[in-house]
């Protein structure tokens, strides 16, 4: 009876036990953007790091597609033959599909978040607690607002006449889906953002701080309202040049098309009043990208930090011939960035490829620019070709030449394709591999994506036989990525843009 | 608190119950023997009962037994594991009896569990739930239990998911029961009772091989190559299995149980003397299949040298050329390693007056094929009952299992380092195996690995400590002739830490290519798996007249699942320093879950008419932390019917009709109730974001409904039985992530919706054709075909996850209504443009298994086929080689890429095969020949040599259709990406009873 009660006895006691409810700390989710001012920091400084994983994938996309270089691994050999063409990467592809995308609006809907809260935080203030200051509120809305647009641009340039869905973030969930916007519609948008930007850092004041420490990237902007609206300028300066050639892109390679000449005028006015970034004064030291005025991606080799997305595969980035036939190796600009490996990769696609890899001034921690004042230079050169003032888009083009490239100025007609080509060259080798996709855009707005020079060869015998090498030229074309499946599912389908 | 109530009234109810003094009439003494038939030798531990009556006794270790029974006419039901029960009528006045057993090589009369301490005769069970016996699995050696299973259990699916060593294989139970729900992709497994874990845990070989990003040092992946956790059973431990694929039978584990419920029953202590046995086996792993590589005459070098760039001269080509005598086998070079593997078994068992035990020890090494990898491991066992009162039972089972696998680089990466990877770029003509003058390899100018370096130096020990602990607290207070009343408390233990220390030197080829920014990686991975459980059950019997039976049984369970999984990931090392406090660039990852379930049951099971029908209903209520609503219990309950119709027409001794339905489910996964947020450093400061993945704070356990209907028959007097059975398996509620709009912000979400069916024919038939004097010949096949298809779903079509490669050129998966959830998608030509197609499934249209048995005399021969018939797998390995053109066929490459050009899917091959799993030649030594080499020390001795996996037959043009990059998955199976290539294995073994 003894052993009776006591099996009894745990048995009363585990029934005690299993009665509770089951409830389990949750690890994995914190409570996420509760929008007090010693949240704000973190919260910005996510905004902040919003695409930096996947900015190396851009930049392999977009220097790919402009068949500057290619990031040639045997093991996936669609960086090669999807950004340079031959491969099929329609809807539906899973290599180059979610990506510029998701986590682009993702960052944006963090900032829209922040936005919406920072008028209910309550900080101390001289008369006890709070919201910030006008002044400071405005400036928060400058900067982000300015970020925002910038996520906008990358996918934008991404994706060119595929347009954008831009209103969509913050819309609930499982609402039905508005159209995806035209390219025209869509660089109007952000350029009204950043016009917005830029008025809320001037309601701000130029002196007026921010109440976060923003990226070691940022700090040229980064001092107060008046100094982060020379980003907001530049950035607006590039994307008045988009919204200027949405509508009005030349139809042949000859002509000049006819492009917004107001937004290009105003693009001219926003790049020289983009100080701090912009300076008209140049200098070789800029041939390195970190060494130039400008805002950057800023990385780290430390735990939990994102190390430089493009240097771990770096030396597997080969600069292809088609680059390589119209740039002089001992440029500056492309000494600081590519060496001669003596031979060039072995996997497939080597035969497009040439011996020069991406060795110089790469590391973990190499900041990986947004915007800085060469690239100003040449979009500014870019504004002046589209208004006809040949003269001054190849005298800017030849200033970045001479003054950052170390090379002897060139002496070109001051005609519509000579100034082109001119600044296209410049171009090229003054930014590849950065984050800019400046050279793309150019390409697509001067009606030159289908021009493109190309080396692939059919695929007529074995590799290495005479079949093969004696191969027919191929004219294979990426130059967009396709809108991705997840967000063509999403909409059954429909994912023709519309301009409303 | 109305739950409280509910058990306090049936505990109540019960004590006043135990407190009847039960009425015992007029009392004999009967006296008796229980023989096997077949060699008249007396059997112990074979359970007597006064039929009728809960009255019974167990023989002792010379078969006899003493029952005290009422006078009068009565009869004696005796049951005994592996022989067929029988009842044997007494006379007025009989006080003796010998009743002898027939063997039950049909396994026509096996105890099914049915719930927490109860069980019922397969010859009344309304359900189809297989048992495997110890014999069945224990004819040829296996890595793993799950290696023994394949092809032998109808609709129980279990596939490699490659050749290494140490396991990795899935199983699956009819067909394709979740598309997001972690907790559906593998069975659930219970041992003795108690449940047990069987995690599978990435190893972080994603930080050397880079499979889940293009680089190294990121934290582990699902292409880890990981194994479950149930490997480290022994397999010699085990009695038997017993699968509950339907949720008839598996609702008893409520929202774990719609994967299906494998029970495991090990060893226990039998009356009579310590019976020892002893197994020593040799043998060996090899290499059993090669990819047809390219091979190049010497001219054909020099050009495809020149195509890839000229890295070697003409005058090295030519020498490596020659060193190889024109071509480097790099398959057998690399994975022929036939090094010895060897296993040693023993164990003791036997019985007190008051204790039963079993104590085992096993310690194995299955060496690998591919140079540097093995899987070595030991366990002990010790499991005893306690007999502490004549109405309290105790037992406790406890193992402790170590085991070390190295199993190399393989499978996707994406730094060229997988064995196949690396064999897929570089030409036959190179000598890759060549050292240098300091006896370091040469370094492969084809690419950025040499495979020999990789395989002698990489380090990838995977050490696993686990102890596991189960016991049993029976208390059964009241036991009269008409009833019995029963107290069970089972609790268990489960706690494993393993720990994966992975090793990259800095001065590996690939480690000082561009693809690594930092060289030398070294990773330290510590993941503990702890799971703890316990039930009590009150379970009252009633004996009643006419033979009716009612077994009623309640109670409550809890379980608690917590898994911490703490990595650093170490890189740019010191050369020579392997600790990872010598990396410049450090990495810390860390994650953990931990998951509370808690419910309770009823159940009613009836036998009526003789035990001719058998009714069986019950409910199971269960509330989860993983649920939405923490405090909600979802119902889960079962209804089972079957009838027995005994020699129906002439020749059929037979028929049983069964009928049977049920609920079960799954739980939603951890942590899909909330919006996760994403947190990363940004030089110094932490930034916060939104995760890409929605929540749902209502989110809802899976639901699945099955109804299961068959018919049992024997025939021949009992030499031929045949069942089938038939089922509809509908699962609802499904957890979805589910396409949201990516231009909202959030990529994916979670949610409740949609209905996957799974419909399915399972036959078994198993016969005894001869049974002469001298020659038997023991017969079994099974056939099961699952068709699975998605009903509906509440969103879109979409991609689950990072399951496949791209539709093109290899093959993807798409959840698509009116589709298999399983079913593989691939661009094809429709009107001459590439359109979206389902083109086949990875999962088989059916699958059959063969089990023939031939013994003459002490000459015993053992085979086993495995055949599996229409299901695809995606050949990404064909791709590497194509994509260097490495292959032999040209042409093939050529087509293929051409394929691959226009966007379609030239990758996705037919994997039917048929597989001799097992062959097993076994001989018994006379007990004479025994007696005197061994002085009487053994009782049985015997030889055999075995081989599993020794010959395929498939036109699959890769390794092995039996492959899975992704490991355990619910769908995205049959990815193979550069797997650790096939092995067969043979062995010689020597058994010894004493």
């Amino acid at each position: 009876m003894r052993h009776g009660a006591l099996a009894l006895a745990a048995v009363a006691t585990t029934v005690v036990a299993a009665c509770s409810n089951p409830v389990v700390p949750n690890y994995n989710a914190l409570s996420g953007y509760p929008h007090t001012a010693a949240s704000l920091q973190s919260e910005v400084t996510g905004a902040f790091d919003g695409v930096r994983t996947d900015i190396g994938n851009y930049n392999l996309f977009m220097d790919g597609m402009s068949r500057n270089t290619a990031y040639f691994t045997a093991s996936e050999q669609r960086f090669v033959t999807v950004t340079t063409g031959e491969s099929f990467a329609g809807p539906g592809d899973v290599f180059m599909g979610p990506l510029v995308w998701d986590f682009y609006f993702n960052a944006v809907k963090g900032i829209d978040t922040i936005l919406a809260n920072v008028p209910a935080i309550v900080v101390p203030t001289t008369s006890g607690s709070g919201p910030f200051p006008v002044a400071q509120q405005e400036a928060i809305f400058g900067a982000l607002e300015t970020l925002k647009a910038m996520y906008y641009m990358y996918i934008a340039q991404t994706r060119d006449t595929l347009g954008v869905p831009v209103n969509e973030v913050g819309r609930p969930i499982g609402a039905t889906p508005t159209p995806i916007l035209c390219a025209k519609d869509v660089w109007s948008q952000i350029v009204a953002m950043l016009d917005s930007a830029n008025d809320s850092l001037t309601v701000a004041g130029a002196t007026t701080a921010f109440p976060f420490t923003m990226p070691p990237g940022f700090a040229l902007v980064s001092a107060n309202a008046g100094s982060f609206a020379g980003l907001t300028r530049a950035l607006r300066g590039k994307a008045r040049i988009e919204f200027a050639y949405a509508t009005g892109r030349p139809t042949d390679t000859l002509s000049i098309g006819t492009p917004n000449t107001a937004q290009l005028d105003s693009a001219v006015t926003d790049i020289v009043s983009a100080a701090p970034i912009y300076s008209p004064t140049l200098s070789a030291a800029e041939a390195v990208p970190a060494a130039d005025l400008g805002v950057f991606h800023a990385f780290s080799t430390t735990s939990n930090d994102v190390q430089n997305p493009i240097n771990t595969n770096a030396a597997a980035i080969w600069v292809l011939q088609d680059a390589l036939a119209e740039i002089d190796t001992l440029d500056l600009r492309f000494v600081a960035k590519f060496g001669n490996a003596g031979s060039g990769p072995t996997s497939v696609g080597a035969d497009i490829g040439s011996s020069w890899h991406y060795v110089n001034n790469i590391s973990g921690s190499e900041p990986i620019p947004l915007v800085r004042n060469v690239e100003l230079q040449l979009l500014l050169a870019r504004a002046h070709l589209g208004l006809g003032d040949f003269t001054t888009a190849i005298g800017l083009a030849n200033g970045v030449r001479t003054n950052v490239g170390g090379l002897p100025p060139a002496s070109v007609a001051a005609d519509y394709v000579d100034a082109r080509n001119f600044i296209l060259t410049e171009q090229r080798v003054s930014t590849m591999t950065e984050a800019l996709g400046d050279r793309l855009d150019a390409l697509r707005d001067l009606n030159l994506i289908g021009v493109r020079d190309t080396t692939w060869k059919a695929h007529s015998g074995p590799d290495g036989t005479a079949a093969h090498l004696a191969g027919v030229s191929k004219d294979y074309q990426t130059s967009v990525i396709a809108i991705p499946l997840g967000e063509s599912d999403a909409r059954n389908g429909n994912i023709t843009p519309v301009c409303p | 608190m109305r739950a409280r109530l509910v058990i306090a009234t049936i505990m109540s109810l019960a004590l006043v119950f135990a407190g009847r003094a039960s009425a015992q009439g007029t009392m004999r003494r009967i006296t008796g023997r229980i023989l096997d038939s077949a060699d008249h030798q007396p059997l112990p531990g074979a359970q007597v009962l006064l039929t009728g009556t809960t009255i019974g006794v167990v023989t002792t270790d010379s078969g006899t037994f003493v029952l005290r029974v009422p006078s009068g006419a009565q009869s004696l039901s005796v049951r005994r594991i592996g022989y067929r029960s029988s009842t044997r009528k007494l006379t007025d006045d009989q006080t003796e009896v010998t009743v002898d057993l027939l063997r039950d090589v049909l396994q026509l009369d096996q105890q099914v569990i049915t719930g927490v301490g109860t069980a019922i005769s397969s010859k009344n069970s309304a359900t189809h739930d297989p048992v495997i016996v110890a014999a069945a699995i224990s004819n040829v050696p296996t890595p793993t239990i799950e290696n023994a299973l394949q092809g032998k259990v109808p609709g129980a699916l279990i596939s490699d998911n490659s050749g290494a060593p140490g396991g990795g294989l899935q199983v699956q139970v009819r067909g394709t029961t979740s598309i997001y729900a972690t907790a559906a992709g593998q069975p659930l497994y219970v041992i003795d009772g108690v449940i047990m874990s069987n995690a599978s845990i990435p190893s972080g070989l994603n930080s050397v091989s880079g499979a889940a990003g293009n680089t190294s040092g990121n934290g582990p992946s699902p292409q880890d190559q990981q194994t479950n956790r149930i490997a480290d059973i022994n397999p010699a431990d085990i009695e038997s299995l017993q699968f509950l694929e339907g949720s008839a039978a598996s609702a008893i584990y409520g929202s774990k149980g719609a994967a299906g419920v494998i029970l495991i029953t090990t060893k226990h202590g039998a009356a009579g003397k310590p019976v020892y046995s002893f197994t020593q086996r040799v043998g060996s792993y090899d290499l059993s299949n090669t990819l047809p590589v390219r091979r190049f005459t010497l001219p054909e070098a020099q050009t495809n040298n020149i195509s890839r760039g000229g890295p070697l001269t003409a005058a090295e080509v030519t020498q490596n050329y020659n060193q190889c005598h024109g071509f480097c086998d790099f398959q057998n070079q690399l994975y022929g390693n036939t090094g010895p593997s060897y296993e040693t078994d023993l164990s003791v068992s036997g019985a007190t007056p008051s204790t039963d035990y079993f104590v085992s020890g096993l310690t194995k090494y299955d060496n690998g094929a591919e140079t540097n990898t093995g899987y070595q491991k030991q366990s002990i066992r010790t499991n005893i009952l306690q007999h502490v009162a004549s109405t309290l039972t105790a037992s406790a089972n406890v193992a402790y299992a170590a085991s070390t696998a190295r199993r190399g680089v393989n499978g996707n990466d994406n730094l060229g380092i997988a064995g196949y990877d690396n064999i897929s770029y570089t030409p036959s003509y190179f000598n890759m195996d060549a050292r240098n003058s300091n006896g370091s390899y040469v370094r492969n100018p084809y690419g950025v690995a040499n495979a020999f370096d990789d395989a002698a130096r990489i380090l990838t020990p995977e050490n696993v400590n686990r102890i596991t602990a189960g016991g049993n607290l029976d208390f059964k207070p009241v036991t009269t002739r008409s009833q019995s009343l029963e107290f069970i408390l089972q609790a268990g233990a489960d706690y494993a830490i393993q720990k994966d220390q992975f090793y990259a030197p800095a001065d590996l080829q690939v480690e000082t290519s561009p693809l690594s920014a930092f060289p030398g990686t070294s990773t330290y991975q510590s993941a503990t798996n702890q799971l703890s459980n316990y039930s009590f059950s009150i379970i009252h019997t009633y004996t009643g007249i006419r033979g009716v039976q009612a077994t009623t049984s309640a109670g409550l369970t809890h379980d608690q699942n917590a898994l911490y999984l703490p990595d650093i990931v170490s890189q740019d090392l010191v050369a020579g320093l392997a600790n990872q406090q010598y990396g410049v660039v450090q990495t810390s990852f860390y994650s953990q879950q931990n998951v509370v379930n808690q419910g309770f049951y009823g159940q009613e099971q009836v036998l009526l008419f003789d035990e001719r029908l058998a009714v069986t209903g019950g409910l199971n209520a269960e509330a989860s932390s993983n649920d939405g609503g923490v405090n909600r219990y979802y119902p889960y309950p079962k209804a089972s019917v079957s009838y027995r119709f005994p020699n129906p027409i002439r020749g059929i001794d037979e028929i049983k009709l069964r009928g049977a339905y049920g609920v079960s489910g799954t739980v939603p996964n951890y942590g899909v109730k909330f919006n996760a947020d994403s947190l990363r450093g940004y030089l110094g400061s932490l930034g916060t974001k939104f995760g890409l993945v929605a929540g749902d704070p209502g989110i809802q356990p899976e639901t699945n409904t099955d109804f299961e209907t068959g018919f049992d028959l024997t025939l021949l007097k009992g030499k031929l039985t045949f069942n089938a059975t038939g089922y509809r398996k509908r699962i609802t509620n499904l957890l979805l992530q589910a396409q949201a709009l990516p231009s909202t912000g959030f990529d994916q979400q979670w949610i409740n919706g949609g209905e996957i069916t799974n419909q399915g024919l399972e036959l078994q038939i198993a016969a005894t054709p001869i049974t002469t004097g001298h020659f038997t010949w023991i017969t079994g096949e099974n056939f099961a075909r699952n068709q699975a298809v998605v009903n509906n779903i509440p969103v879109p079509a979409f991609t689950p996850g990072f399951t496949s490669f791209g539709f093109s050129p290899f093959g993807g998966y798409r959840i698509q209504a009116g589709a298999s959830p399983s079913a593989f998608w691939g661009q094809t030509l429709v009107n001459g443009v590439p359109t979206l197609t389902a083109l086949g499934d990875a999962n088989p249209a059916f699958t059959m298994g063969f089990t023939n048995d031939f013994s003459y005399d002490r000459l015993h021969l053992h085979t086993f086929f495995d055949m599996r018939r229409g299901f695809k797998v995606s050949d990404l390995t064909e791709q590497y080689f194509d994509g260097s053109h490495n292959l032999e066929d040209t042409a093939g490459t050529t087509a293929r890429t051409a394929a691959e050009s226009q966007g379609l899917t030239p990758y996705l091959y037919n994997g039917d095969y048929l597989k001799l799993r097992e062959l097993t030649l076994r001989y018994d030594l006379p007990f004479t020949f025994i007696d005197r080499v061994g002085r009487g020390m053994f009782r049985t001795a015997s030889l055999s040599v075995s081989g599993r996996n020794l010959i395929v037959w498939t036109k699959y043009p890769g390794l092995d259709p039996d492959v899975s990059n992704f490991s355990n998955q619910l769908v995205g199976r049959g990815q193979d990406v550069t797997p650790y290539p096939p092995t067969r294995s043979f062995f010689f073994s020597i058994d010894l009873g004493l």
